[in-house]
């Protein structure tokens, strides 16, 4: 993969961590990505989405953990040591994605986007936001705004 | 100069402050002597400082102000429902040239041109009986009192009595006949480059923060300045000699920090020489009375007025010295006569540094005392002993980091006292604010997210809340509308409180009202307070006319939601002819509490200690059931109903049998009471709370989280949520489902 990065234009380029749940590739920009852990133990909440697999402690914070298998309606994760933890900082909060393994990290051109395939899948619709071709395997972009756990609406 | 304009603007704040304590005291007749002098100094010192800035219009308002305090401290008027009023609107114009100022607005001319009218012809009544001079001294200080500022600097000479004759600035200044002989004397050199003067400085604001200082006099050296014909455009020839009497603790290098700013731009030479023997009678130090050299950098200005009156009266003369020293002591410099003043400002940034930084301190020293626990028990008396006193230390410096943060709602009670007098003269009412509790302290964030709410609040509650007043003598009430502002700590919470004395809600109407937006049906079977807290639905607003202050259309739904940002609560309560009140609940963000650790379903979980009565162990004899799986626990004769609080959090299915439960007894803000039924209790401990909104968002029937000594997180449990309300079920837990369908 890494002579995608040897390339010369002029686009502008960018680096994505790619990682993988099953036998999918995703990835998210380097920027959002604070650091990468292995699993810890989570405190489950009450009351949350089946997505939010508990609230972890790190370094004296609290921030959720999005088992993102089960976001993108891949099958929930059964957590093990294995199991990777994401933190990332998105639209002003922490968060942790639980994903099978992390893989690389790539430069890309910002144009090798291609569009998400007009699939049937609201999901897909809504949290891919494109793919990238590298060698033979498609990875696919993660729009992190959608992906965040939603607000939900205070009912009265 | 922006730093020290910034400096001048929080000053303004907290005098604003001192000067709005003053007027309530003033209003609730607690006032005495002093209250009337600390709003003097507080205005003064608006005054002085604006001089500094050139603010003409403040400094103007602020002088006819400053007049009128001046009449009332020294009796010549009496304090009465319209000299009140005058005051408070005084005030408020006040403020409002302060904050035009500080965000460089004009305020339309008309603005307080009544008031300012008001003020000075209640300074010519007062004096009128006094002489005909004094009136016109008073006329022509408010119009052209910057010259004589100047004019006071460069004649004053040093002399006690010297000038007076042709000038009303001086005995207040001049009178320090006790202290004066024999006392240093600084004779400063200056000689301005004239970089100095392309860098926009100008000597005049140096003399006078030297005249800050102690009597001064300047001697200007024009001797090197060329003949008009032959002058160029640099004006760097004048130098001038100034002559310093230096009050109380005044050393060189407080002079020096004068021209601090002007370092390198001019030739300075300070000499120290004393005239006489020294007493020693002035050698208190005052290590602070250089911090404010520019905020009270107009003494002839400021002491204009009163002197006017001096000359006329020797008696006030004296007064207004005194007053002299304690306004220096008031602003910036506070001596130790006023210690409740003696602040400093930090940026609160480093504050929050500092609270977390201690907050990890504290986690840290539970892991330190859980992994020593686990230790076999080599019974080290020495290290459990220092251990001990860690865990001390610690408590005592978390909770006193907590507490700078921590701001009285003072402040915040005072913008609302405003708020009501503003409404109330919109709405052709009258009405007081009745302040509980203003000692309370509250985080500062949400002393400051909770100005908007409460206005809207304020102003519905006057709007909506308090009748008319021929309602009101109808009803045989006093015809003043009281509005209550409360805040206390409760529940480790903070309950503040917006009450008055109005109609209550008009139920009937708000009922038919919500049926005619569509927000309940007909046949909806509602208690009075279901229908109370319709007001809080979106879109709902019953005022038939739609008036100036209130029903544009931002309702309390508005309210609600800021307050729920704030992950607080709020409630109202209303009885018909008697009242509304309104009860906001916050929780105490950030702070340390008293939590009982429980377990449930193999979670750990934390109850606040401030909500349980009791706790027990009741076998099943005491259990009664009743519909649909719900229980209640009968204790001392009253029935309470049983919460699985394994259930409520959905961590698990109902249980069949509570026979090996351990059941809380907790008790909420509303004083109702219900068990909350858990596996086991672990024990009683401090918790840091850490928010969960800040990076996920709340979550129904959780208050907060912690982190445990095996860096474990507990979640907090929010025990008002846990008590679920009669026929009502449990908002908290009702909520919780909504939430899971509302999710992808």
């Amino acid at each position: 993969m890494s002579e995608q990065a040897t390339q010369e234009q002029t686009d502008e380029r960018i680096e994505i961590v790619s990682f993988a749940i099953g036998e999918q590739a995703f990835c998210l920009d380097i920027g959002h990505v604070l650091e990468i852990r292995g699993w810890t133990s989570t405190t489950t909440l009450p009351h949350a989405p089946d997505y939010v697999v508990g609230m972890m402690n790190l370094r004296g914070a609290v921030l959720p953990v999005i088992d993102l298998s089960m976001r993108l309606g891949l099958g929930k994760t059964i957590p093990e040591s294995r199991h990777v933890i994401i933190i990332a900082h998105i639209d002003e909060k922490s968060v942790g994605f639980l994903v099978d393994a992390v893989s690389n990290i790539i430069t890309v051109n910002t144009d090798e986007i291609k569009p998400t395939p007009e699939v049937s899948s609201s999901r897909t619709a809504a949290f891919i936001r494109g793919v990238y071709t590298l060698d033979d395997t498609i990875v696919r972009a993660i729009d992190v705004h959608q992906i965040m756990p939603q607000e939900a609406l205070s009912a009265a | 100069m922006s730093d020290l304009r910034d400096m001048f603007f929080e000053e303004c704040d907290d005098l604003l402050e001192v000067l709005s304590t003053g007027l309530d005291d003033l209003q609730n007749e607690t006032s005495d002597a002093e209250t009337i002098n600390a709003m003097f100094r507080s205005v003064h010192s608006i005054k002085g400082g604006a001089g500094a800035f050139g603010l003409d219009r403040l400094i103007k308002f602020a002088h006819a102000f400053e007049n009128v305090l001046d009449d009332l401290r020294s009796d010549k008027i009496g304090v009465d429902s319209t000299i009140t009023a005058l005051m408070f609107s005084g005030f408020d114009h006040l403020s409002d040239l302060v904050d035009a100022a500080r965000d460089d607005n004009d305020l339309p001319d008309t603005d307080g041109a009544a008031v300012l009218a008001e003020l000075k012809q209640t300074t010519q009544n007062a004096n009128g009986g006094v002489g005909g001079d004094d009136d016109d001294a008073n006329e022509v200080d408010s119009d052209d009192f910057e010259v004589q500022a100047m004019d006071f600097s460069l004649d004053l000479g040093g002399d006690d009595d010297s000038g007076i004759g042709d000038l009303p600035g001086l005995p207040s200044l001049g009178g320090r006949d006790d202290a004066t002989e024999g006392a240093p004397h600084f004779v400063v050199k200056f000689k301005a480059d004239p970089v100095l003067y392309t860098r926009g400085h100008d000597p005049a604001l140096l003399f006078r923060a030297l005249g800050e200082m102690g009597e001064l006099s300047i001697e200007a050296d024009r001797s090197e300045v060329a003949p008009l014909e032959s002058l160029k455009d640099a004006p760097a020839a004048v130098s001038w000699t100034l002559t310093l009497r230096p009050d109380d603790g005044i050393d060189e290098s407080a002079i020096r920090e004068i021209f601090e700013f002007v370092e390198g731009q001019c030739t300075l030479h300070i000499s120290e020489t004393v005239v006489e023997a020294a007493t020693e009678e002035d050698a208190a130090p005052n290590a602070e009375a250089p911090a404010a050299p520019v905020a009270e950098a107009t003494p002839a200005a400021a002491k204009a007025a009163p002197a006017a009156k001096a000359e006329a009266k020797p008696a006030p003369a004296k007064a207004a010295k005194a007053d002299k020293q304690e306004a220096k002591g008031g602003d910036g410099g506070k001596k130790s006569s006023e210690p409740r003043n003696n602040t400093i400002r930090v940026d609160l940034n480093r504050v929050d540094r500092l609270i977390n930084l201690v907050g990890e301190l504290v986690i840290s020293e539970a892991m330190l005392r859980q992994s020593m626990n686990e230790l076999p028990v080599s019974a080290n008396s020495a290290v459990s002993e220092a251990i001990g006193q860690l865990k001390t230390l610690s408590g005592v410096l978390q909770e006193s980091v907590m507490a700078i943060r921590a701001q009285p709602v003072r402040g915040l009670f005072q913008r609302m006292s405003r708020i009501v007098r503003e409404s109330s003269r919109q709405a052709g009412k009258t009405s007081r604010l009745v302040m509980v509790g203003e000692a309370t302290e509250v985080d500062k964030t949400v002393t400051e997210r909770l100005v908007e709410p409460l206005t809207h609040m304020i102003r519905n509650s006057v709007d909506h809340g308090l009748e008319k007043a021929e309602d009101r003598i109808a009803a045989g009430k006093p015809e003043m509308g009281t509005i209550k502002l409360e805040a206390a700590h409760r529940s480790g919470r903070v309950v503040i409180s917006l009450s008055d004395d109005g109609a209550g809600v008009n139920r009937a109407k708000v009922r038919q009202k919500a049926e005619e937006k569509g927000l309940i049906r007909p046949e909806d079977d509602l208690t009075d307070s279901d229908i109370d807290n319709l007001l809080f639905r979106p879109g709902f607003s019953t005022a038939d006319e739609i008036s100036q202050l209130s029903g544009r259309g931002v309702g309390m739904d508005v309210v609600r939601s800021e307050i729920q940002a704030l992950g607080g609560r709020i409630n109202l309560q209303s009885e018909p002819g008697k009242g509304t009140t309104i009860t906001i609940s916050l929780p105490l963000t950030l702070a340390v509490m008293e939590g009982m650790l429980i377990e449930v379903a193999g979670e750990s979980l934390v109850v606040p200690t401030v909500a349980l009565r009791e706790t027990l162990q009741p076998g099943q004899a005491n259990i009664h059931d009743f519909c649909d799986g719900d229980r209640g626990l009968s204790v001392n004769d009253s029935m309470l109903p049983i919460v699985d609080l394994g259930e409520a959090l959905g961590f698990r299915s109902p249980l069949e049998n509570f026979s090996n439960q351990s059941l809380l007894l907790i008790e909420g803000e509303s004083g109702r009471r219900s068990a909350l039924a858990v596996d086991g209790i672990v024990e009683q401990r401090e918790v840091v709370i850490k928010g969960l909104e800040q990076n996920y968002q709340s979550i129904p029937g959780i208050a907060a989280a912690t982190i445990l000594g095996n860096g474990k997180i507990a979640l907090i449990v929010d025990t008002d949520q846990m008590i679920p309300s009669p026929g009502n079920g449990n908002p908290g837990l009702r909520k919780g489902s909504d939430l899971a369908e509302v999710n992808l």
